[in-house]
C-alpha cells in the first residue's frame, strides 16, 4: 500500500512548489529584487507546458519530442495579432490554444500511425519544421524575432502590465489546469487513455477507436502548449524562433519524466524544479548547464538501475 | 534553373545526402535492432568536427586531423558505450530521453567551455582546394567532390561489411527479429557496442570532413540530429539500405527542392508573394516528404526485411 | 442462417501461407470449437475474424454484413466480442473497473471528459451484473493485477460479456490453467450457451468435446473437416492428421 502514500506526497510537493511560487511576489518586494518575481512566473508557465505534455506523455504513454512547436505557435499566434492591434487576451489566448491545436491535429494523425522511437523521431521533424517556418517569416523578424509591444489588454485594461497581476493570471491557470487534469485523468476519457496505453489491443476489443482516443489527447495537450506559449510570449516580452527549438521540447520532456511522468502535479513540480535549478545554476556560473547535464544523465542512470532491481 | 545550376544544386544535394547518411546509418542500427533513443547522436558528429580542429595543430595536416578525428570518435564511442549506452538497452525510452539529453547539455557546454562559443573552422586540405569548371561558366569545389566520394567511399564500405561479414549478417537478422539474435546465443550486448563506436566513428568522419565547409560550433549537430531522424522515419528503421536512399532523396529534396520551387514560385506568384512564401515553404519541403511517405507507408520506404 | 462467416480467408507471409482458402460460419447460439496442432494457423485465422490482421483474399461477413475491412473496435460496436490467448486485463483498474470500461465502450457518451467513472452508476451497475454472472462479484474491488491467473480469465470473459455480443471469440481461454481452473471456465461457458454464438479456439480436448455443438479442424492452414464432434471424431482424415497423434 504504498502508492497511496506515494500519490499524496506527489500533493503535497506540487502544494508546496505553487505556495512557493504565490509568495514570489512578497519575496520580490521584500527583497527589491524584481527578478525573483519573473523567475517564478516562467516557473509557472513552465509548469503549464510540462502538464500539458504529462498528458500525452504520461495518461497516453506517447513520449514527444515536437512539444515545443505548440508553444512556439501560441506565441506567434499573439505576435501576429498584436501586429493588428487585435492582442486582447480574450481574442487572442483563444486563437493561440486554436492555433496549436489545429497544428497538433494532421501532424498528430501522421505521427500517430507509428509507435515507441518512431513517434519520438516524427513529433521533432515536425516540430523542426514548424522552427523553420517561423525563422523564415522576415515580417515577424526571421530569425531573430521580434518584441512585444505592450502587455495584451484584458477587456481592455492594462492589468496584465503589472507583473504581479499576470503572476497571479499563470498561478490561477496553472491550479486550474492541474485540477481540470487530474479530472479528467479520473473521467471516462482518461480511462480510455489509459487503456489504449496499458492495452491497446484490449481497448479496440472493446470497442475504442484507439488513435482517435489518442489523438484527442494529442491535439488537447497540442491546444494547452499553445495557452503555454502565449503566456510564455507575454512574460518575456519577446517572440522568436527559439521557442520552437528542439532542445525546449526536450527539456520539457525532462521536466515531465523529472516529477514522473504519472501525474499532472508531478510534472508541474518537475518544471518548477526544473526552472529554478537551471536559471540558479545559470546565474551562479555561465557553464553551469554542464551541472545539469550532469544531473540529468545520474538521474536517468539511477532510474534505470532502479528499475532493474525492482 | 540554368542546367549548371541545376548540376550545382544536385552536387550540393547528394553531399548532403551523404553526409546524412554516414550519421543516420548508426544511428538507425541503433533503433531498428536495440530499441534505444538516442539523441546525442548529433553530438558525435560535433565530437568530430572539433576533434579535427584540435588535432590539427597538433598534426599540422588537415588529413591526418580528420583521419585521427575519426579514430577518437571510435575510441569516443566506445567508451560512451561503457559509461552510459550498454546500462540504457531494455530501459523505457524516456529514461533513454533523459540520459542522451544530459549527455548533449554536458557535450556541448563542455566544448563551449574549451573552444568557447564563437564558430571554428577547418582549412581545406591544399591539395582539395581549387574548383573544377562545369559548364555553362559556373564552378564546383573539388573539396565538395571529396566529400562526395569519401562518403560514397564510407556507404560502400559499410555495405560489404554488413552483406559479407558474420556482424553484418546478425545486424540484418536483429533488424527484421530482435528477439532472434539472442535466441540464436549471439552476444547482443558485444553486438551493440560494436554498433555503436562504428556510429559513431561514422558520424564524427562525416563531422571532421564537413568542418571544412560548414561553421564549426557547439549548436551543430542538433539540425543535422532532426533531418538524420528524418531519413530514418523515411527508410525505415534497422534498415541501413533504406537509410541511404532516404539520405540522398532527402538532401537532393532539400538543395534541390529549394532552387525549383524558388522558381516556380517567382514564375506563379507576384514577387512579393514569392519571397514570403518560398523560404517557408522550401524549409518545410523534406518534412512535407516524411508526412506523405507516413501518410501512405508508416513502416517507411525500404523496412528492414520481417518488419510489418 | 450464420452470424459470423469466413468465405475463402487467404493469408501468407512470404512464402509461408498461414490461411489458404478457409470457409468457415458459425450460427446463432451455437458453441462452434476450432481445434487443429499449433502451427495450423488458429491464431492467424482468430486474428482475421477479429480485425487484426487483414486477409489477403476472402470475406469476413458478420449478420450477412461483409465486414472483412472494418478495424476492430468497429467490429465490437457491430456486437463482436473476443478474448486473447494472452491475459489483457488493464492490472492497475479493480475488476469492477475493467468491466465499467466495457460498458463505457459500447454505451453512450464512451468519452465523456469530466465525468468520474469511479461510482459512475451508468456503467457500474451493467458491470456488477456481467461480475455476478461469471461469478466474481466478491471479487469486484480488488485491483485486476491482484487477482489469481484464473480470476484474470474469468474476469476477461465479464469484459466481453459485458458488450452483450452476439458473437464471442474465445482464443484458448483455458490456456495456461491448472485442472480445477479448467473446469471452472468450461462449467462458465456451458452456463453461457445460448447467450451468443461462440468461436472456441481451444487445446484442451475434454473442454472442446464438452462444449463444442459443431467442430472444425485447421491443419496447415486449411480446415480439413467440420461438423458435429462425434462425427468429425471419426474422420480418419483428422484421426491421421491430429488427434490421433495427441
Amino acid at each position: 500500500m504504498r502508492r497511496p502514500r506515494l500519490r499524496q506526497s506527489g500533493v503535497v510537493l506540487a502544494a508546496l512548489l505553487l505556495a512557493v511560487l504565490a509568495l514570489a511576489p512578497v519575496a520580490a518586494r521584500l527583497l527589491g529584487n524584481a527578478w525573483l518575481l519573473a523567475l517564478a512566473t516562467r516557473a509557472g508557465v513552465f509548469a503549464i507546458a510540462a502538464v500539458s505534455l504529462q498528458f500525452i506523455v504520461g495518461f497516453a504513454g506517447l513520449a514527444s519530442l515536437g512539444h515545443a512547436a505548440f508553444l512556439g505557435i501560441g506565441a506567434y499566434a499573439l505576435l501576429m495579432l498584436a501586429g493588428a492591434g487585435w492582442d486582447e487576451m480574450a481574442l487572442s489566448l483563444p486563437a493561440a490554444i486554436l492555433a496549436a491545436a489545429a497544428y497538433a491535429w494532421p501532424t498528430g494523425w501522421l505521427a500517430l500511425r507509428t509507435r515507441g522511437v518512431t513517434f519520438i523521431m516524427i513529433t521533432l521533424a515536425f516540430g523542426q519544421m514548424a522552427f523553420f517556418v517561423a525563422e523564415s517569416l522576415a515580417v515577424y523578424g526571421g530569425d531573430d524575432g521580434m518584441p512585444l509591444d505592450r502587455a495584451p489588454p484584458l477587456f481592455g485594461s492594462r492589468l496584465l502590465a503589472r507583473p504581479e497581476a499576470f503572476h497571479a493570471l499563470v498561478l490561477l491557470l496553472l491550479l486550474a489546469l492541474l485540477l481540470a487534469a487530474r479530472r479528467l485523468g479520473a473521467g471516462r476519457f482518461g480511462r480510455a487513455l489509459r487503456a489504449a496505453r496499458e492495452m491497446p489491443g484490449l481497448a479496440a476489443s472493446l470497442g475504442f477507436d484507439v488513435v482517435r482516443v489518442r489523438l484527442i489527447a494529442y491535439v488537447l495537450a497540442g491546444g494547452v502548449g499553445g495557452l503555454a506559449g502565449w503566456l510564455l510570449a507575454v512574460a518575456s516580452g519577446f517572440v522568436s524562433p527559439a521557442l520552437f527549438d528542439w532542445r525546449l521540447a526536450g527539456q520539457l520532456l525532462v521536466m515531465v519524466i523529472l516529477g514522473g511522468v504519472a501525474t499532472p502535479e508531478g510534472a508541474a513540480s518537475g518544471a518548477i524544479f526544473l526552472v529554478l535549478v537551471e536559471e540558479g545554476l545559470s546565474a551562479a556560473d555561465e557553464h553551469g548547464r554542464i551541472v545539469l547535464g550532469a544531473l540529468l544523465l545520474g538521474a536517468a542512470l539511477w532510474r534505470v538501475r532502479r528499475g532493474r532491481a525492482g | 534553373m540554368s542546367p549548371a545550376l541545376l548540376l550545382v544544386q544536385a552536387l550540393n544535394g547528394l553531399e548532403l545526402g551523404v553526409l546524412l547518411f554516414l550519421i543516420a546509418a548508426g544511428l538507425t542500427l541503433v533503433f531498428g535492432v536495440m530499441d534505444v533513443v538516442n539523441l546525442a547522436h548529433g553530438v558525435q558528429y560535433m565530437l568530430g568536427a572539433y576533434l579535427a580542429v584540435a588535432f590539427l595543430p597538433w598534426c599540422g595536416s588537415v588529413w591526418a586531423a580528420i583521419a585521427l578525428a575519426a579514430v577518437a570518435s571510435l575510441v569516443l564511442g566506445a567508451l560512451l558505450e561503457r559509461l552510459v549506452f550498454r546500462h540504457l538497452i531494455g530501459a523505457d525510452h524516456l529514461d533513454q530521453v533523459l540520459a542522451t539529453f544530459g549527455l548533449i547539455l554536458l557535450a556541448e557546454e563542455g566544448v563551449k567551455l574549451l573552444f568557447g562559443p564563437a564558430p571554428r573552422t577547418l582549412p581545406v586540405p591544399a591539395l582539395l582546394s581549387g574548383a573544377v569548371p562545369l559548364f555553362g561558366g559556373l564552378h564546383y569545389a573539388v573539396y565538395r567532390l571529396a566529400v562526395l566520394a569519401a562518403g560514397l567511399a564510407m556507404a560502400g564500405l559499410l555495405w560489404l561489411m554488413i552483406e559479407h561479414t558474420r556482424t553484418g549478417m546478425r545486424l540484418r537478422a536483429g533488424a527484421s527479429n530482435a528477439p532472434v539474435l539472442a535466441a540464436l546465443g549471439v552476444d547482443v550486448g558485444r553486438l551493440f557496442a560494436r554498433v555503436l563506436a562504428l556510429g559513431a566513428m561514422l558520424a564524427g568522419f562525416a563531422g571532421a570532413i564537413a568542418a571544412p565547409i560548414v561553421s564549426v560550433d557547439p549548436g551543430m549537430g542538433g539540425p543535422v540530429l532532426i533531418l538524420a531522424f528524418v531519413v530514418i522515419v523515411l527508410g525505415g528503421a534497422g534498415s541501413v539500405r533504406g537509410s541511404f536512399v532516404a539520405a540522398l532523396l532527402v538532401g537532393l529534396t532539400d538543395t534541390l527542392g529549394r532552387g525549383l520551387l524558388d522558381a516556380a514560385l517567382i514564375a506563379a506568384l507576384p514577387p512579393a508573394a514569392a519571397h514570403t512564401a518560398g523560404p517557408a515553404l522550401a524549409s518545410m519541403l523534406i518534412y512535407l516528404v516524411m508526412a506523405a511517405v507516413l501518410a501512405f507507408r508508416p513502416a517507411g520506404l525500404l523496412p528492414a526485411r520481417g518488419r510489418a | 442462417m450464420s452470424v459470423l462467416a469466413a468465405e475463402g480467408l487467404c493469408k501468407s507471409f512470404g512464402a509461408l501461407a498461414v490461411t489458404q482458402a478457409v470457409s468457415l460460419d458459425l450460427r446463432a447460439g451455437e458453441v462452434h470449437a476450432l481445434i487443429g496442432p499449433n502451427g495450423a494457423g488458429k491464431s492467424s485465422l482468430i486474428a482475421q475474424l477479429a480485425g487484426t490482421l487483414a486477409p489477403d483474399a476472402g470475406r469476413v461477413r458478420l449478420e450477412g454484413a461483409d465486414i472483412t475491412r472494418l478495424p476492430p473496435h468497429l467490429r465490437a460496436r457491430r456486437g463482436m466480442a473476443r478474448t486473447f490467448q494472452i491475459s489483457a486485463v488493464v492490472g492497475g483498474l479493480s475488476a469492477l473497473a475493467n468491466v465499467a470500461l466495457a460498458v463505457q465502450a459500447h454505451g453512450p457518451r464512451p468519452l465523456a471528459p469530466f465525468r468520474r467513472a469511479d461510482g459512475d452508476a451508468a456503467l457500474e451497475g451493467p458491470a456488477r451484473a456481467a461480475l455476478a454472472d461469471v461469478g466474481l462479484a466478491d471479487r469486484a474491488a480488488v485491483p485486476a493485477e491482484a487477482l489469481s491467473y484464473g480470476e484474470r480469465r474469468v474476469l476477461e470473459i465479464a469484459c466481453a460479456l459485458a458488450l452483450v455480443p452476439r458473437v464471442l471469440l474465445l482464443d484458448e481461454p483455458l490456456a495456461g490453467m491448472g485442472h480445477a481452473e479448467g473446469r471452472r471456465i468450461v462449467a462458465l461457458l456451458a452456463g453461457l450457451r445460448g447467450r451468443c454464438a461462440m468461436l472456441l479456439v481451444e487445446h484442451d480436448m475434454d473442454a472442446v468435446f464438452a462444449l463444442a455443438d459443431r467442430l472444425s479442424v485447421l491443419v496447415e492452414g486449411r480446415v480439413i473437416a467440420s461438423g458435429p464432434p462425434a462425427a468429425v471424431r471419426a474422420d480418419p482424415a483428422v484421426r491421421a492428421a491430429y488427434l490421433g497423434a495427441a
